[in-house]
């Protein structure tokens, strides 16, 4: 059983941003030059390439190949459309969804990727809400669920908040073999300032959600949801202490590798909080100085964190906020 | 109720954890927070509150007895309160953060001009009656605040004040007494030995502000850094046209009432106000100290340069020399953004750039 290997966007001591390819201890296999800051990934596509996504309101992409195969492909959202950061394959990876925006209109799109062919776009559809962010497939292979983080923005106005006041956070089902949005099902009233973001698929086919409030630091709302294909959004409980200790910021959600466990993290508040899927009870809290990405390791999460921390290994490279099993 | 909630156990944990913290661990920290709260925040509301009340009264006086000396005077009290807000515009902490108040005093940007319509539909709908303050207070924050005043003082129909136009005049005073109302929610909720304060005054595990010294110092230099991306992104880079689009002065703030460049002389000064009252040079190294004079310089330079182009914006975008200052204003706080968070932040012991996490 050879070594887990993560890929991981990150910024380097010469303020140079790029993707590392690295190990369980955190020793770096191979490295790749970004353009600008990377966010998060998506893995096993054709002929094995991955993919890693510019941060909003980013439009670029980069393709690479672990094995180094091939050389990396750098594509572009089109004219109009900003990636959100975040995308999977479909389809045993020949097509590439992405989540983006279609920013003159403001609206949230999944765009539509052909993996075959150098990652032409071929398409989009609606994704019933604006800020997409993180999207899941759930496991009837079909139904796609997609993060709207509700929060207006527009290159123009850089990374600006510009609807704070009527933003709209939103859970959809999209039937991806024909775009159709299946469902949308919204925040209730008092958690309008709730934006949610992140996701991950338990062993049982729920996706845990985590969210970032957009309200006062006094406020201490819950910040993790559940939502399953049969069941509606439903915000957890995970108790006053834990949830304070996220301090209204969940920066990446994760399962591990038997979908039993979730863990959440918040660089603001210095934590990881990992729950189990089955109680839904916290059963570990730790405290990590400006943590955020997650890597499923074989029987353990791995933290990373902007300070140069994996797992126990240091370094002076500053690790971005999420990380992507490759193998 | 899940908000009372945490605020009284919140205050419980300060009273209990205060014994037991360490004073040295917290006094810089807990003395610029004071300070903040001290020489910045009240202070700033306190204007804001003197200043929402001057200009509800002018308009008040206005709509009894419209002349152009009364209008005049209406139009000078809402920009001291413009300015006013510019000061502390961008700090975000506390009740502010609360009620909508930051949309209910300022709705901007408004990308799709949605307050301008509603404002409109509202002088033109004289069947209704103008609608009070507490009315205003629960409708669309596109309604309420300065951007919907604005267009009472100076938008088109405006000048009709003068000689008299009560229904506007009477939406005018109603938006006045609803922003000296929430000036007022926000000076008591800071007074000196509030909930708020006491918050607000010892960074410790049960602070929802900053649980340590280096959260503090964060959160500080954060609020500084996010208030001049704002200035730079939302008020001046978001004016130009680019890629052959041509300039934008009507979607600057303030382009009727000619405030454009002086809401950014005075978000600028907030931001050195608020930079000087943090004694932020404090979480300094020594030898590093003299990057809290670069940063001083380049928000002289900033200021400077903002109060030289402090015309209308019309008239700026269309001199290309001004232009080009503009321009150059826009770089300036970009550089002093870099001086901040590339250099003072790592100085001050916090990662550069990847510690002010806004919503990925």
């Amino acid at each position: 059983m050879g070594d887990v290997l993560f890929a991981t966007a990150f910024k380097d001591e010469h303020d140079a941003y790029g993707l590392a390819l690295l190990n369980e201890k955190g020793a770096i296999i191979s490295r790749f030059s970004l353009p600008a800051r990377g966010h998060s990934f998506a893995t096993n596509g054709f002929d094995g390439w991955s993919v890693v996504f510019a941060r909003r309101p980013g439009n670029f992409a980069l393709a690479f190949h672990q094995a180094a195969k091939q050389k990396p492909k750098l594509f572009h959202a089109p004219e109009g459309r900003h990636f959100f950061g975040h995308g999977l394959f479909v389809e045993n990876g020949r097509l590439l969804l992405a989540t983006e925006s279609a920013y003159d209109r403001g609206d949230g799109v999944i765009g539509v990727y052909d993996a075959t062919n150098n990652f032409s776009r071929v398409g989009e559809f609606a994704t019933g809400g604006i800020d997409p962010h993180d999207m899941e497939m759930m496991p009837d292979g079909k139904t796609l669920c997609v993060a709207n983080g509700g929060i207006l923005t527009h290159p123009d106005s850089g990374r600006q908040k510009l609807n704070l006041a009527t933003m709209q956070s939103s859970i959809s089902f999209i039937d991806v073999t024909n775009g159709s949005l299946i469902a949308v099902q919204n925040l209730p009233a008092h958690l309008q300032r709730l934006s949610l973001r992140h996701m991950a698929l338990d062993a049982e086919g729920h996706v845990w959600i985590g969210g970032q409030y957009e309200g006062a630091k006094t406020d201490a709302p819950p910040l993790i949801a559940r939502i399953g294909l049969d069941q509606p959004l439903e915000m957890i409980d995970i108790g006053f202490e834990a949830n304070g200790r996220l301090a209204n910021y969940v920066g990446s959600v994760a399962a591990s590798r038997d979908g039993h466990r979730i863990a959440f993290t918040s660089p603001e508040g210095g934590a990881a909080i990992i729950i189990d899927a089955k109680s839904r009870m916290v059963t570990e809290k730790q405290t990590i100085d400006r943590v955020c990405a997650i890597g499923s390791a074989r029987t353990q999460f791995i933290f990373g964190t902007e300070n140069g921390k994996w797992g126990e290994t240091q370094s002076n490279i500053a690790w971005d906020n999420h990380s992507a099993v490759l193998a | 109720m899940m908000m009372a909630f945490r605020a009284m156990l919140v205050l419980t944990l300060i009273s209990i954890s205060s014994f037991s913290a360490k004073a040295e661990d917290s006094f810089k920290a807990a003395a610029a927070m004071q300070s903040v709260a001290e020489n910045y925040v009240r202070p700033s509301y306190a204007s804001l509150v003197q200043s929402t009340g001057n200009l509800k009264i002018s308009i008040e006086a206005l709509c009894a007895l419209p002349s152009v000396a009364a209008s005049d005077l209406a139009e000078q009290n809402f920009t001291a309160v413009a300015i006013n807000w510019a000061r502390i515009e961008f700090f975000r902490s506390g009740p502010i953060m609360a009620q909508n108040r930051v949309e209910r005093m300022l709705f901007f940007p408004d990308r799709k001009g949605t307050g301008l319509k509603q404002v409109q539909a509202l002088i033109a709908d004289e069947a209704a009656p103008a609608p009070s303050a507490g009315t205003l207070a629960e409708r669309s924050v596109a309604v309420q605040g300065l951007g919907a005043l604005e267009y009472v003082l100076f938008g088109a129909g405006a000048d009709q004040l003068a000689a008299g136009a009560p229904r506007r005049c009477a939406i005018g005073a109603s938006i006045a007494e609803n922003m000296f109302a929430m000036a007022n929610e926000l000076e008591i909720a800071w007074a000196k030995g509030s909930e708020t304060d006491q918050q607000w005054a010892i960074p410790n595990e049960a602070n929802p502000f900053a649980r340590s010294d280096l959260e503090a110092t964060n959160l500080l230099l954060g609020t500084i850094i996010h208030g001049l991306e704002a200035v730079r992104d939302l008020r001046l880079r978001a004016i130009f046209g680019k890629d052959g689009v041509a300039d934008k002065p009507k979607s600057a703030l303030f382009w009727r009432s000619g405030l454009t460049l002086k809401m950014v002389v005075a978000n600028l000064e907030g931001a050195r106000d608020l930079f000087e009252a943090a004694s932020l040079s404090d979480a300094l190294p020594q030898a590093q100290a003299n990057l809290a004079n670069t940063v001083r310089f380049a928000f002289r330079q900033s200021i400077k340069t903002a109060q030289e182009l402090a015309g209308p914006i019309e008239t700026t975008l269309s001199d290309p020399i001004a232009r080009e200052k503009l321009a150059y204003l826009a770089l300036s706080v970009d550089q002093l953004i870099g001086h901040l968070d590339q250099e003072f932040a790592p100085a001050a012991g916090l990662a550069a750039g990847f510690s002010f996490g806004d919503g990925d």
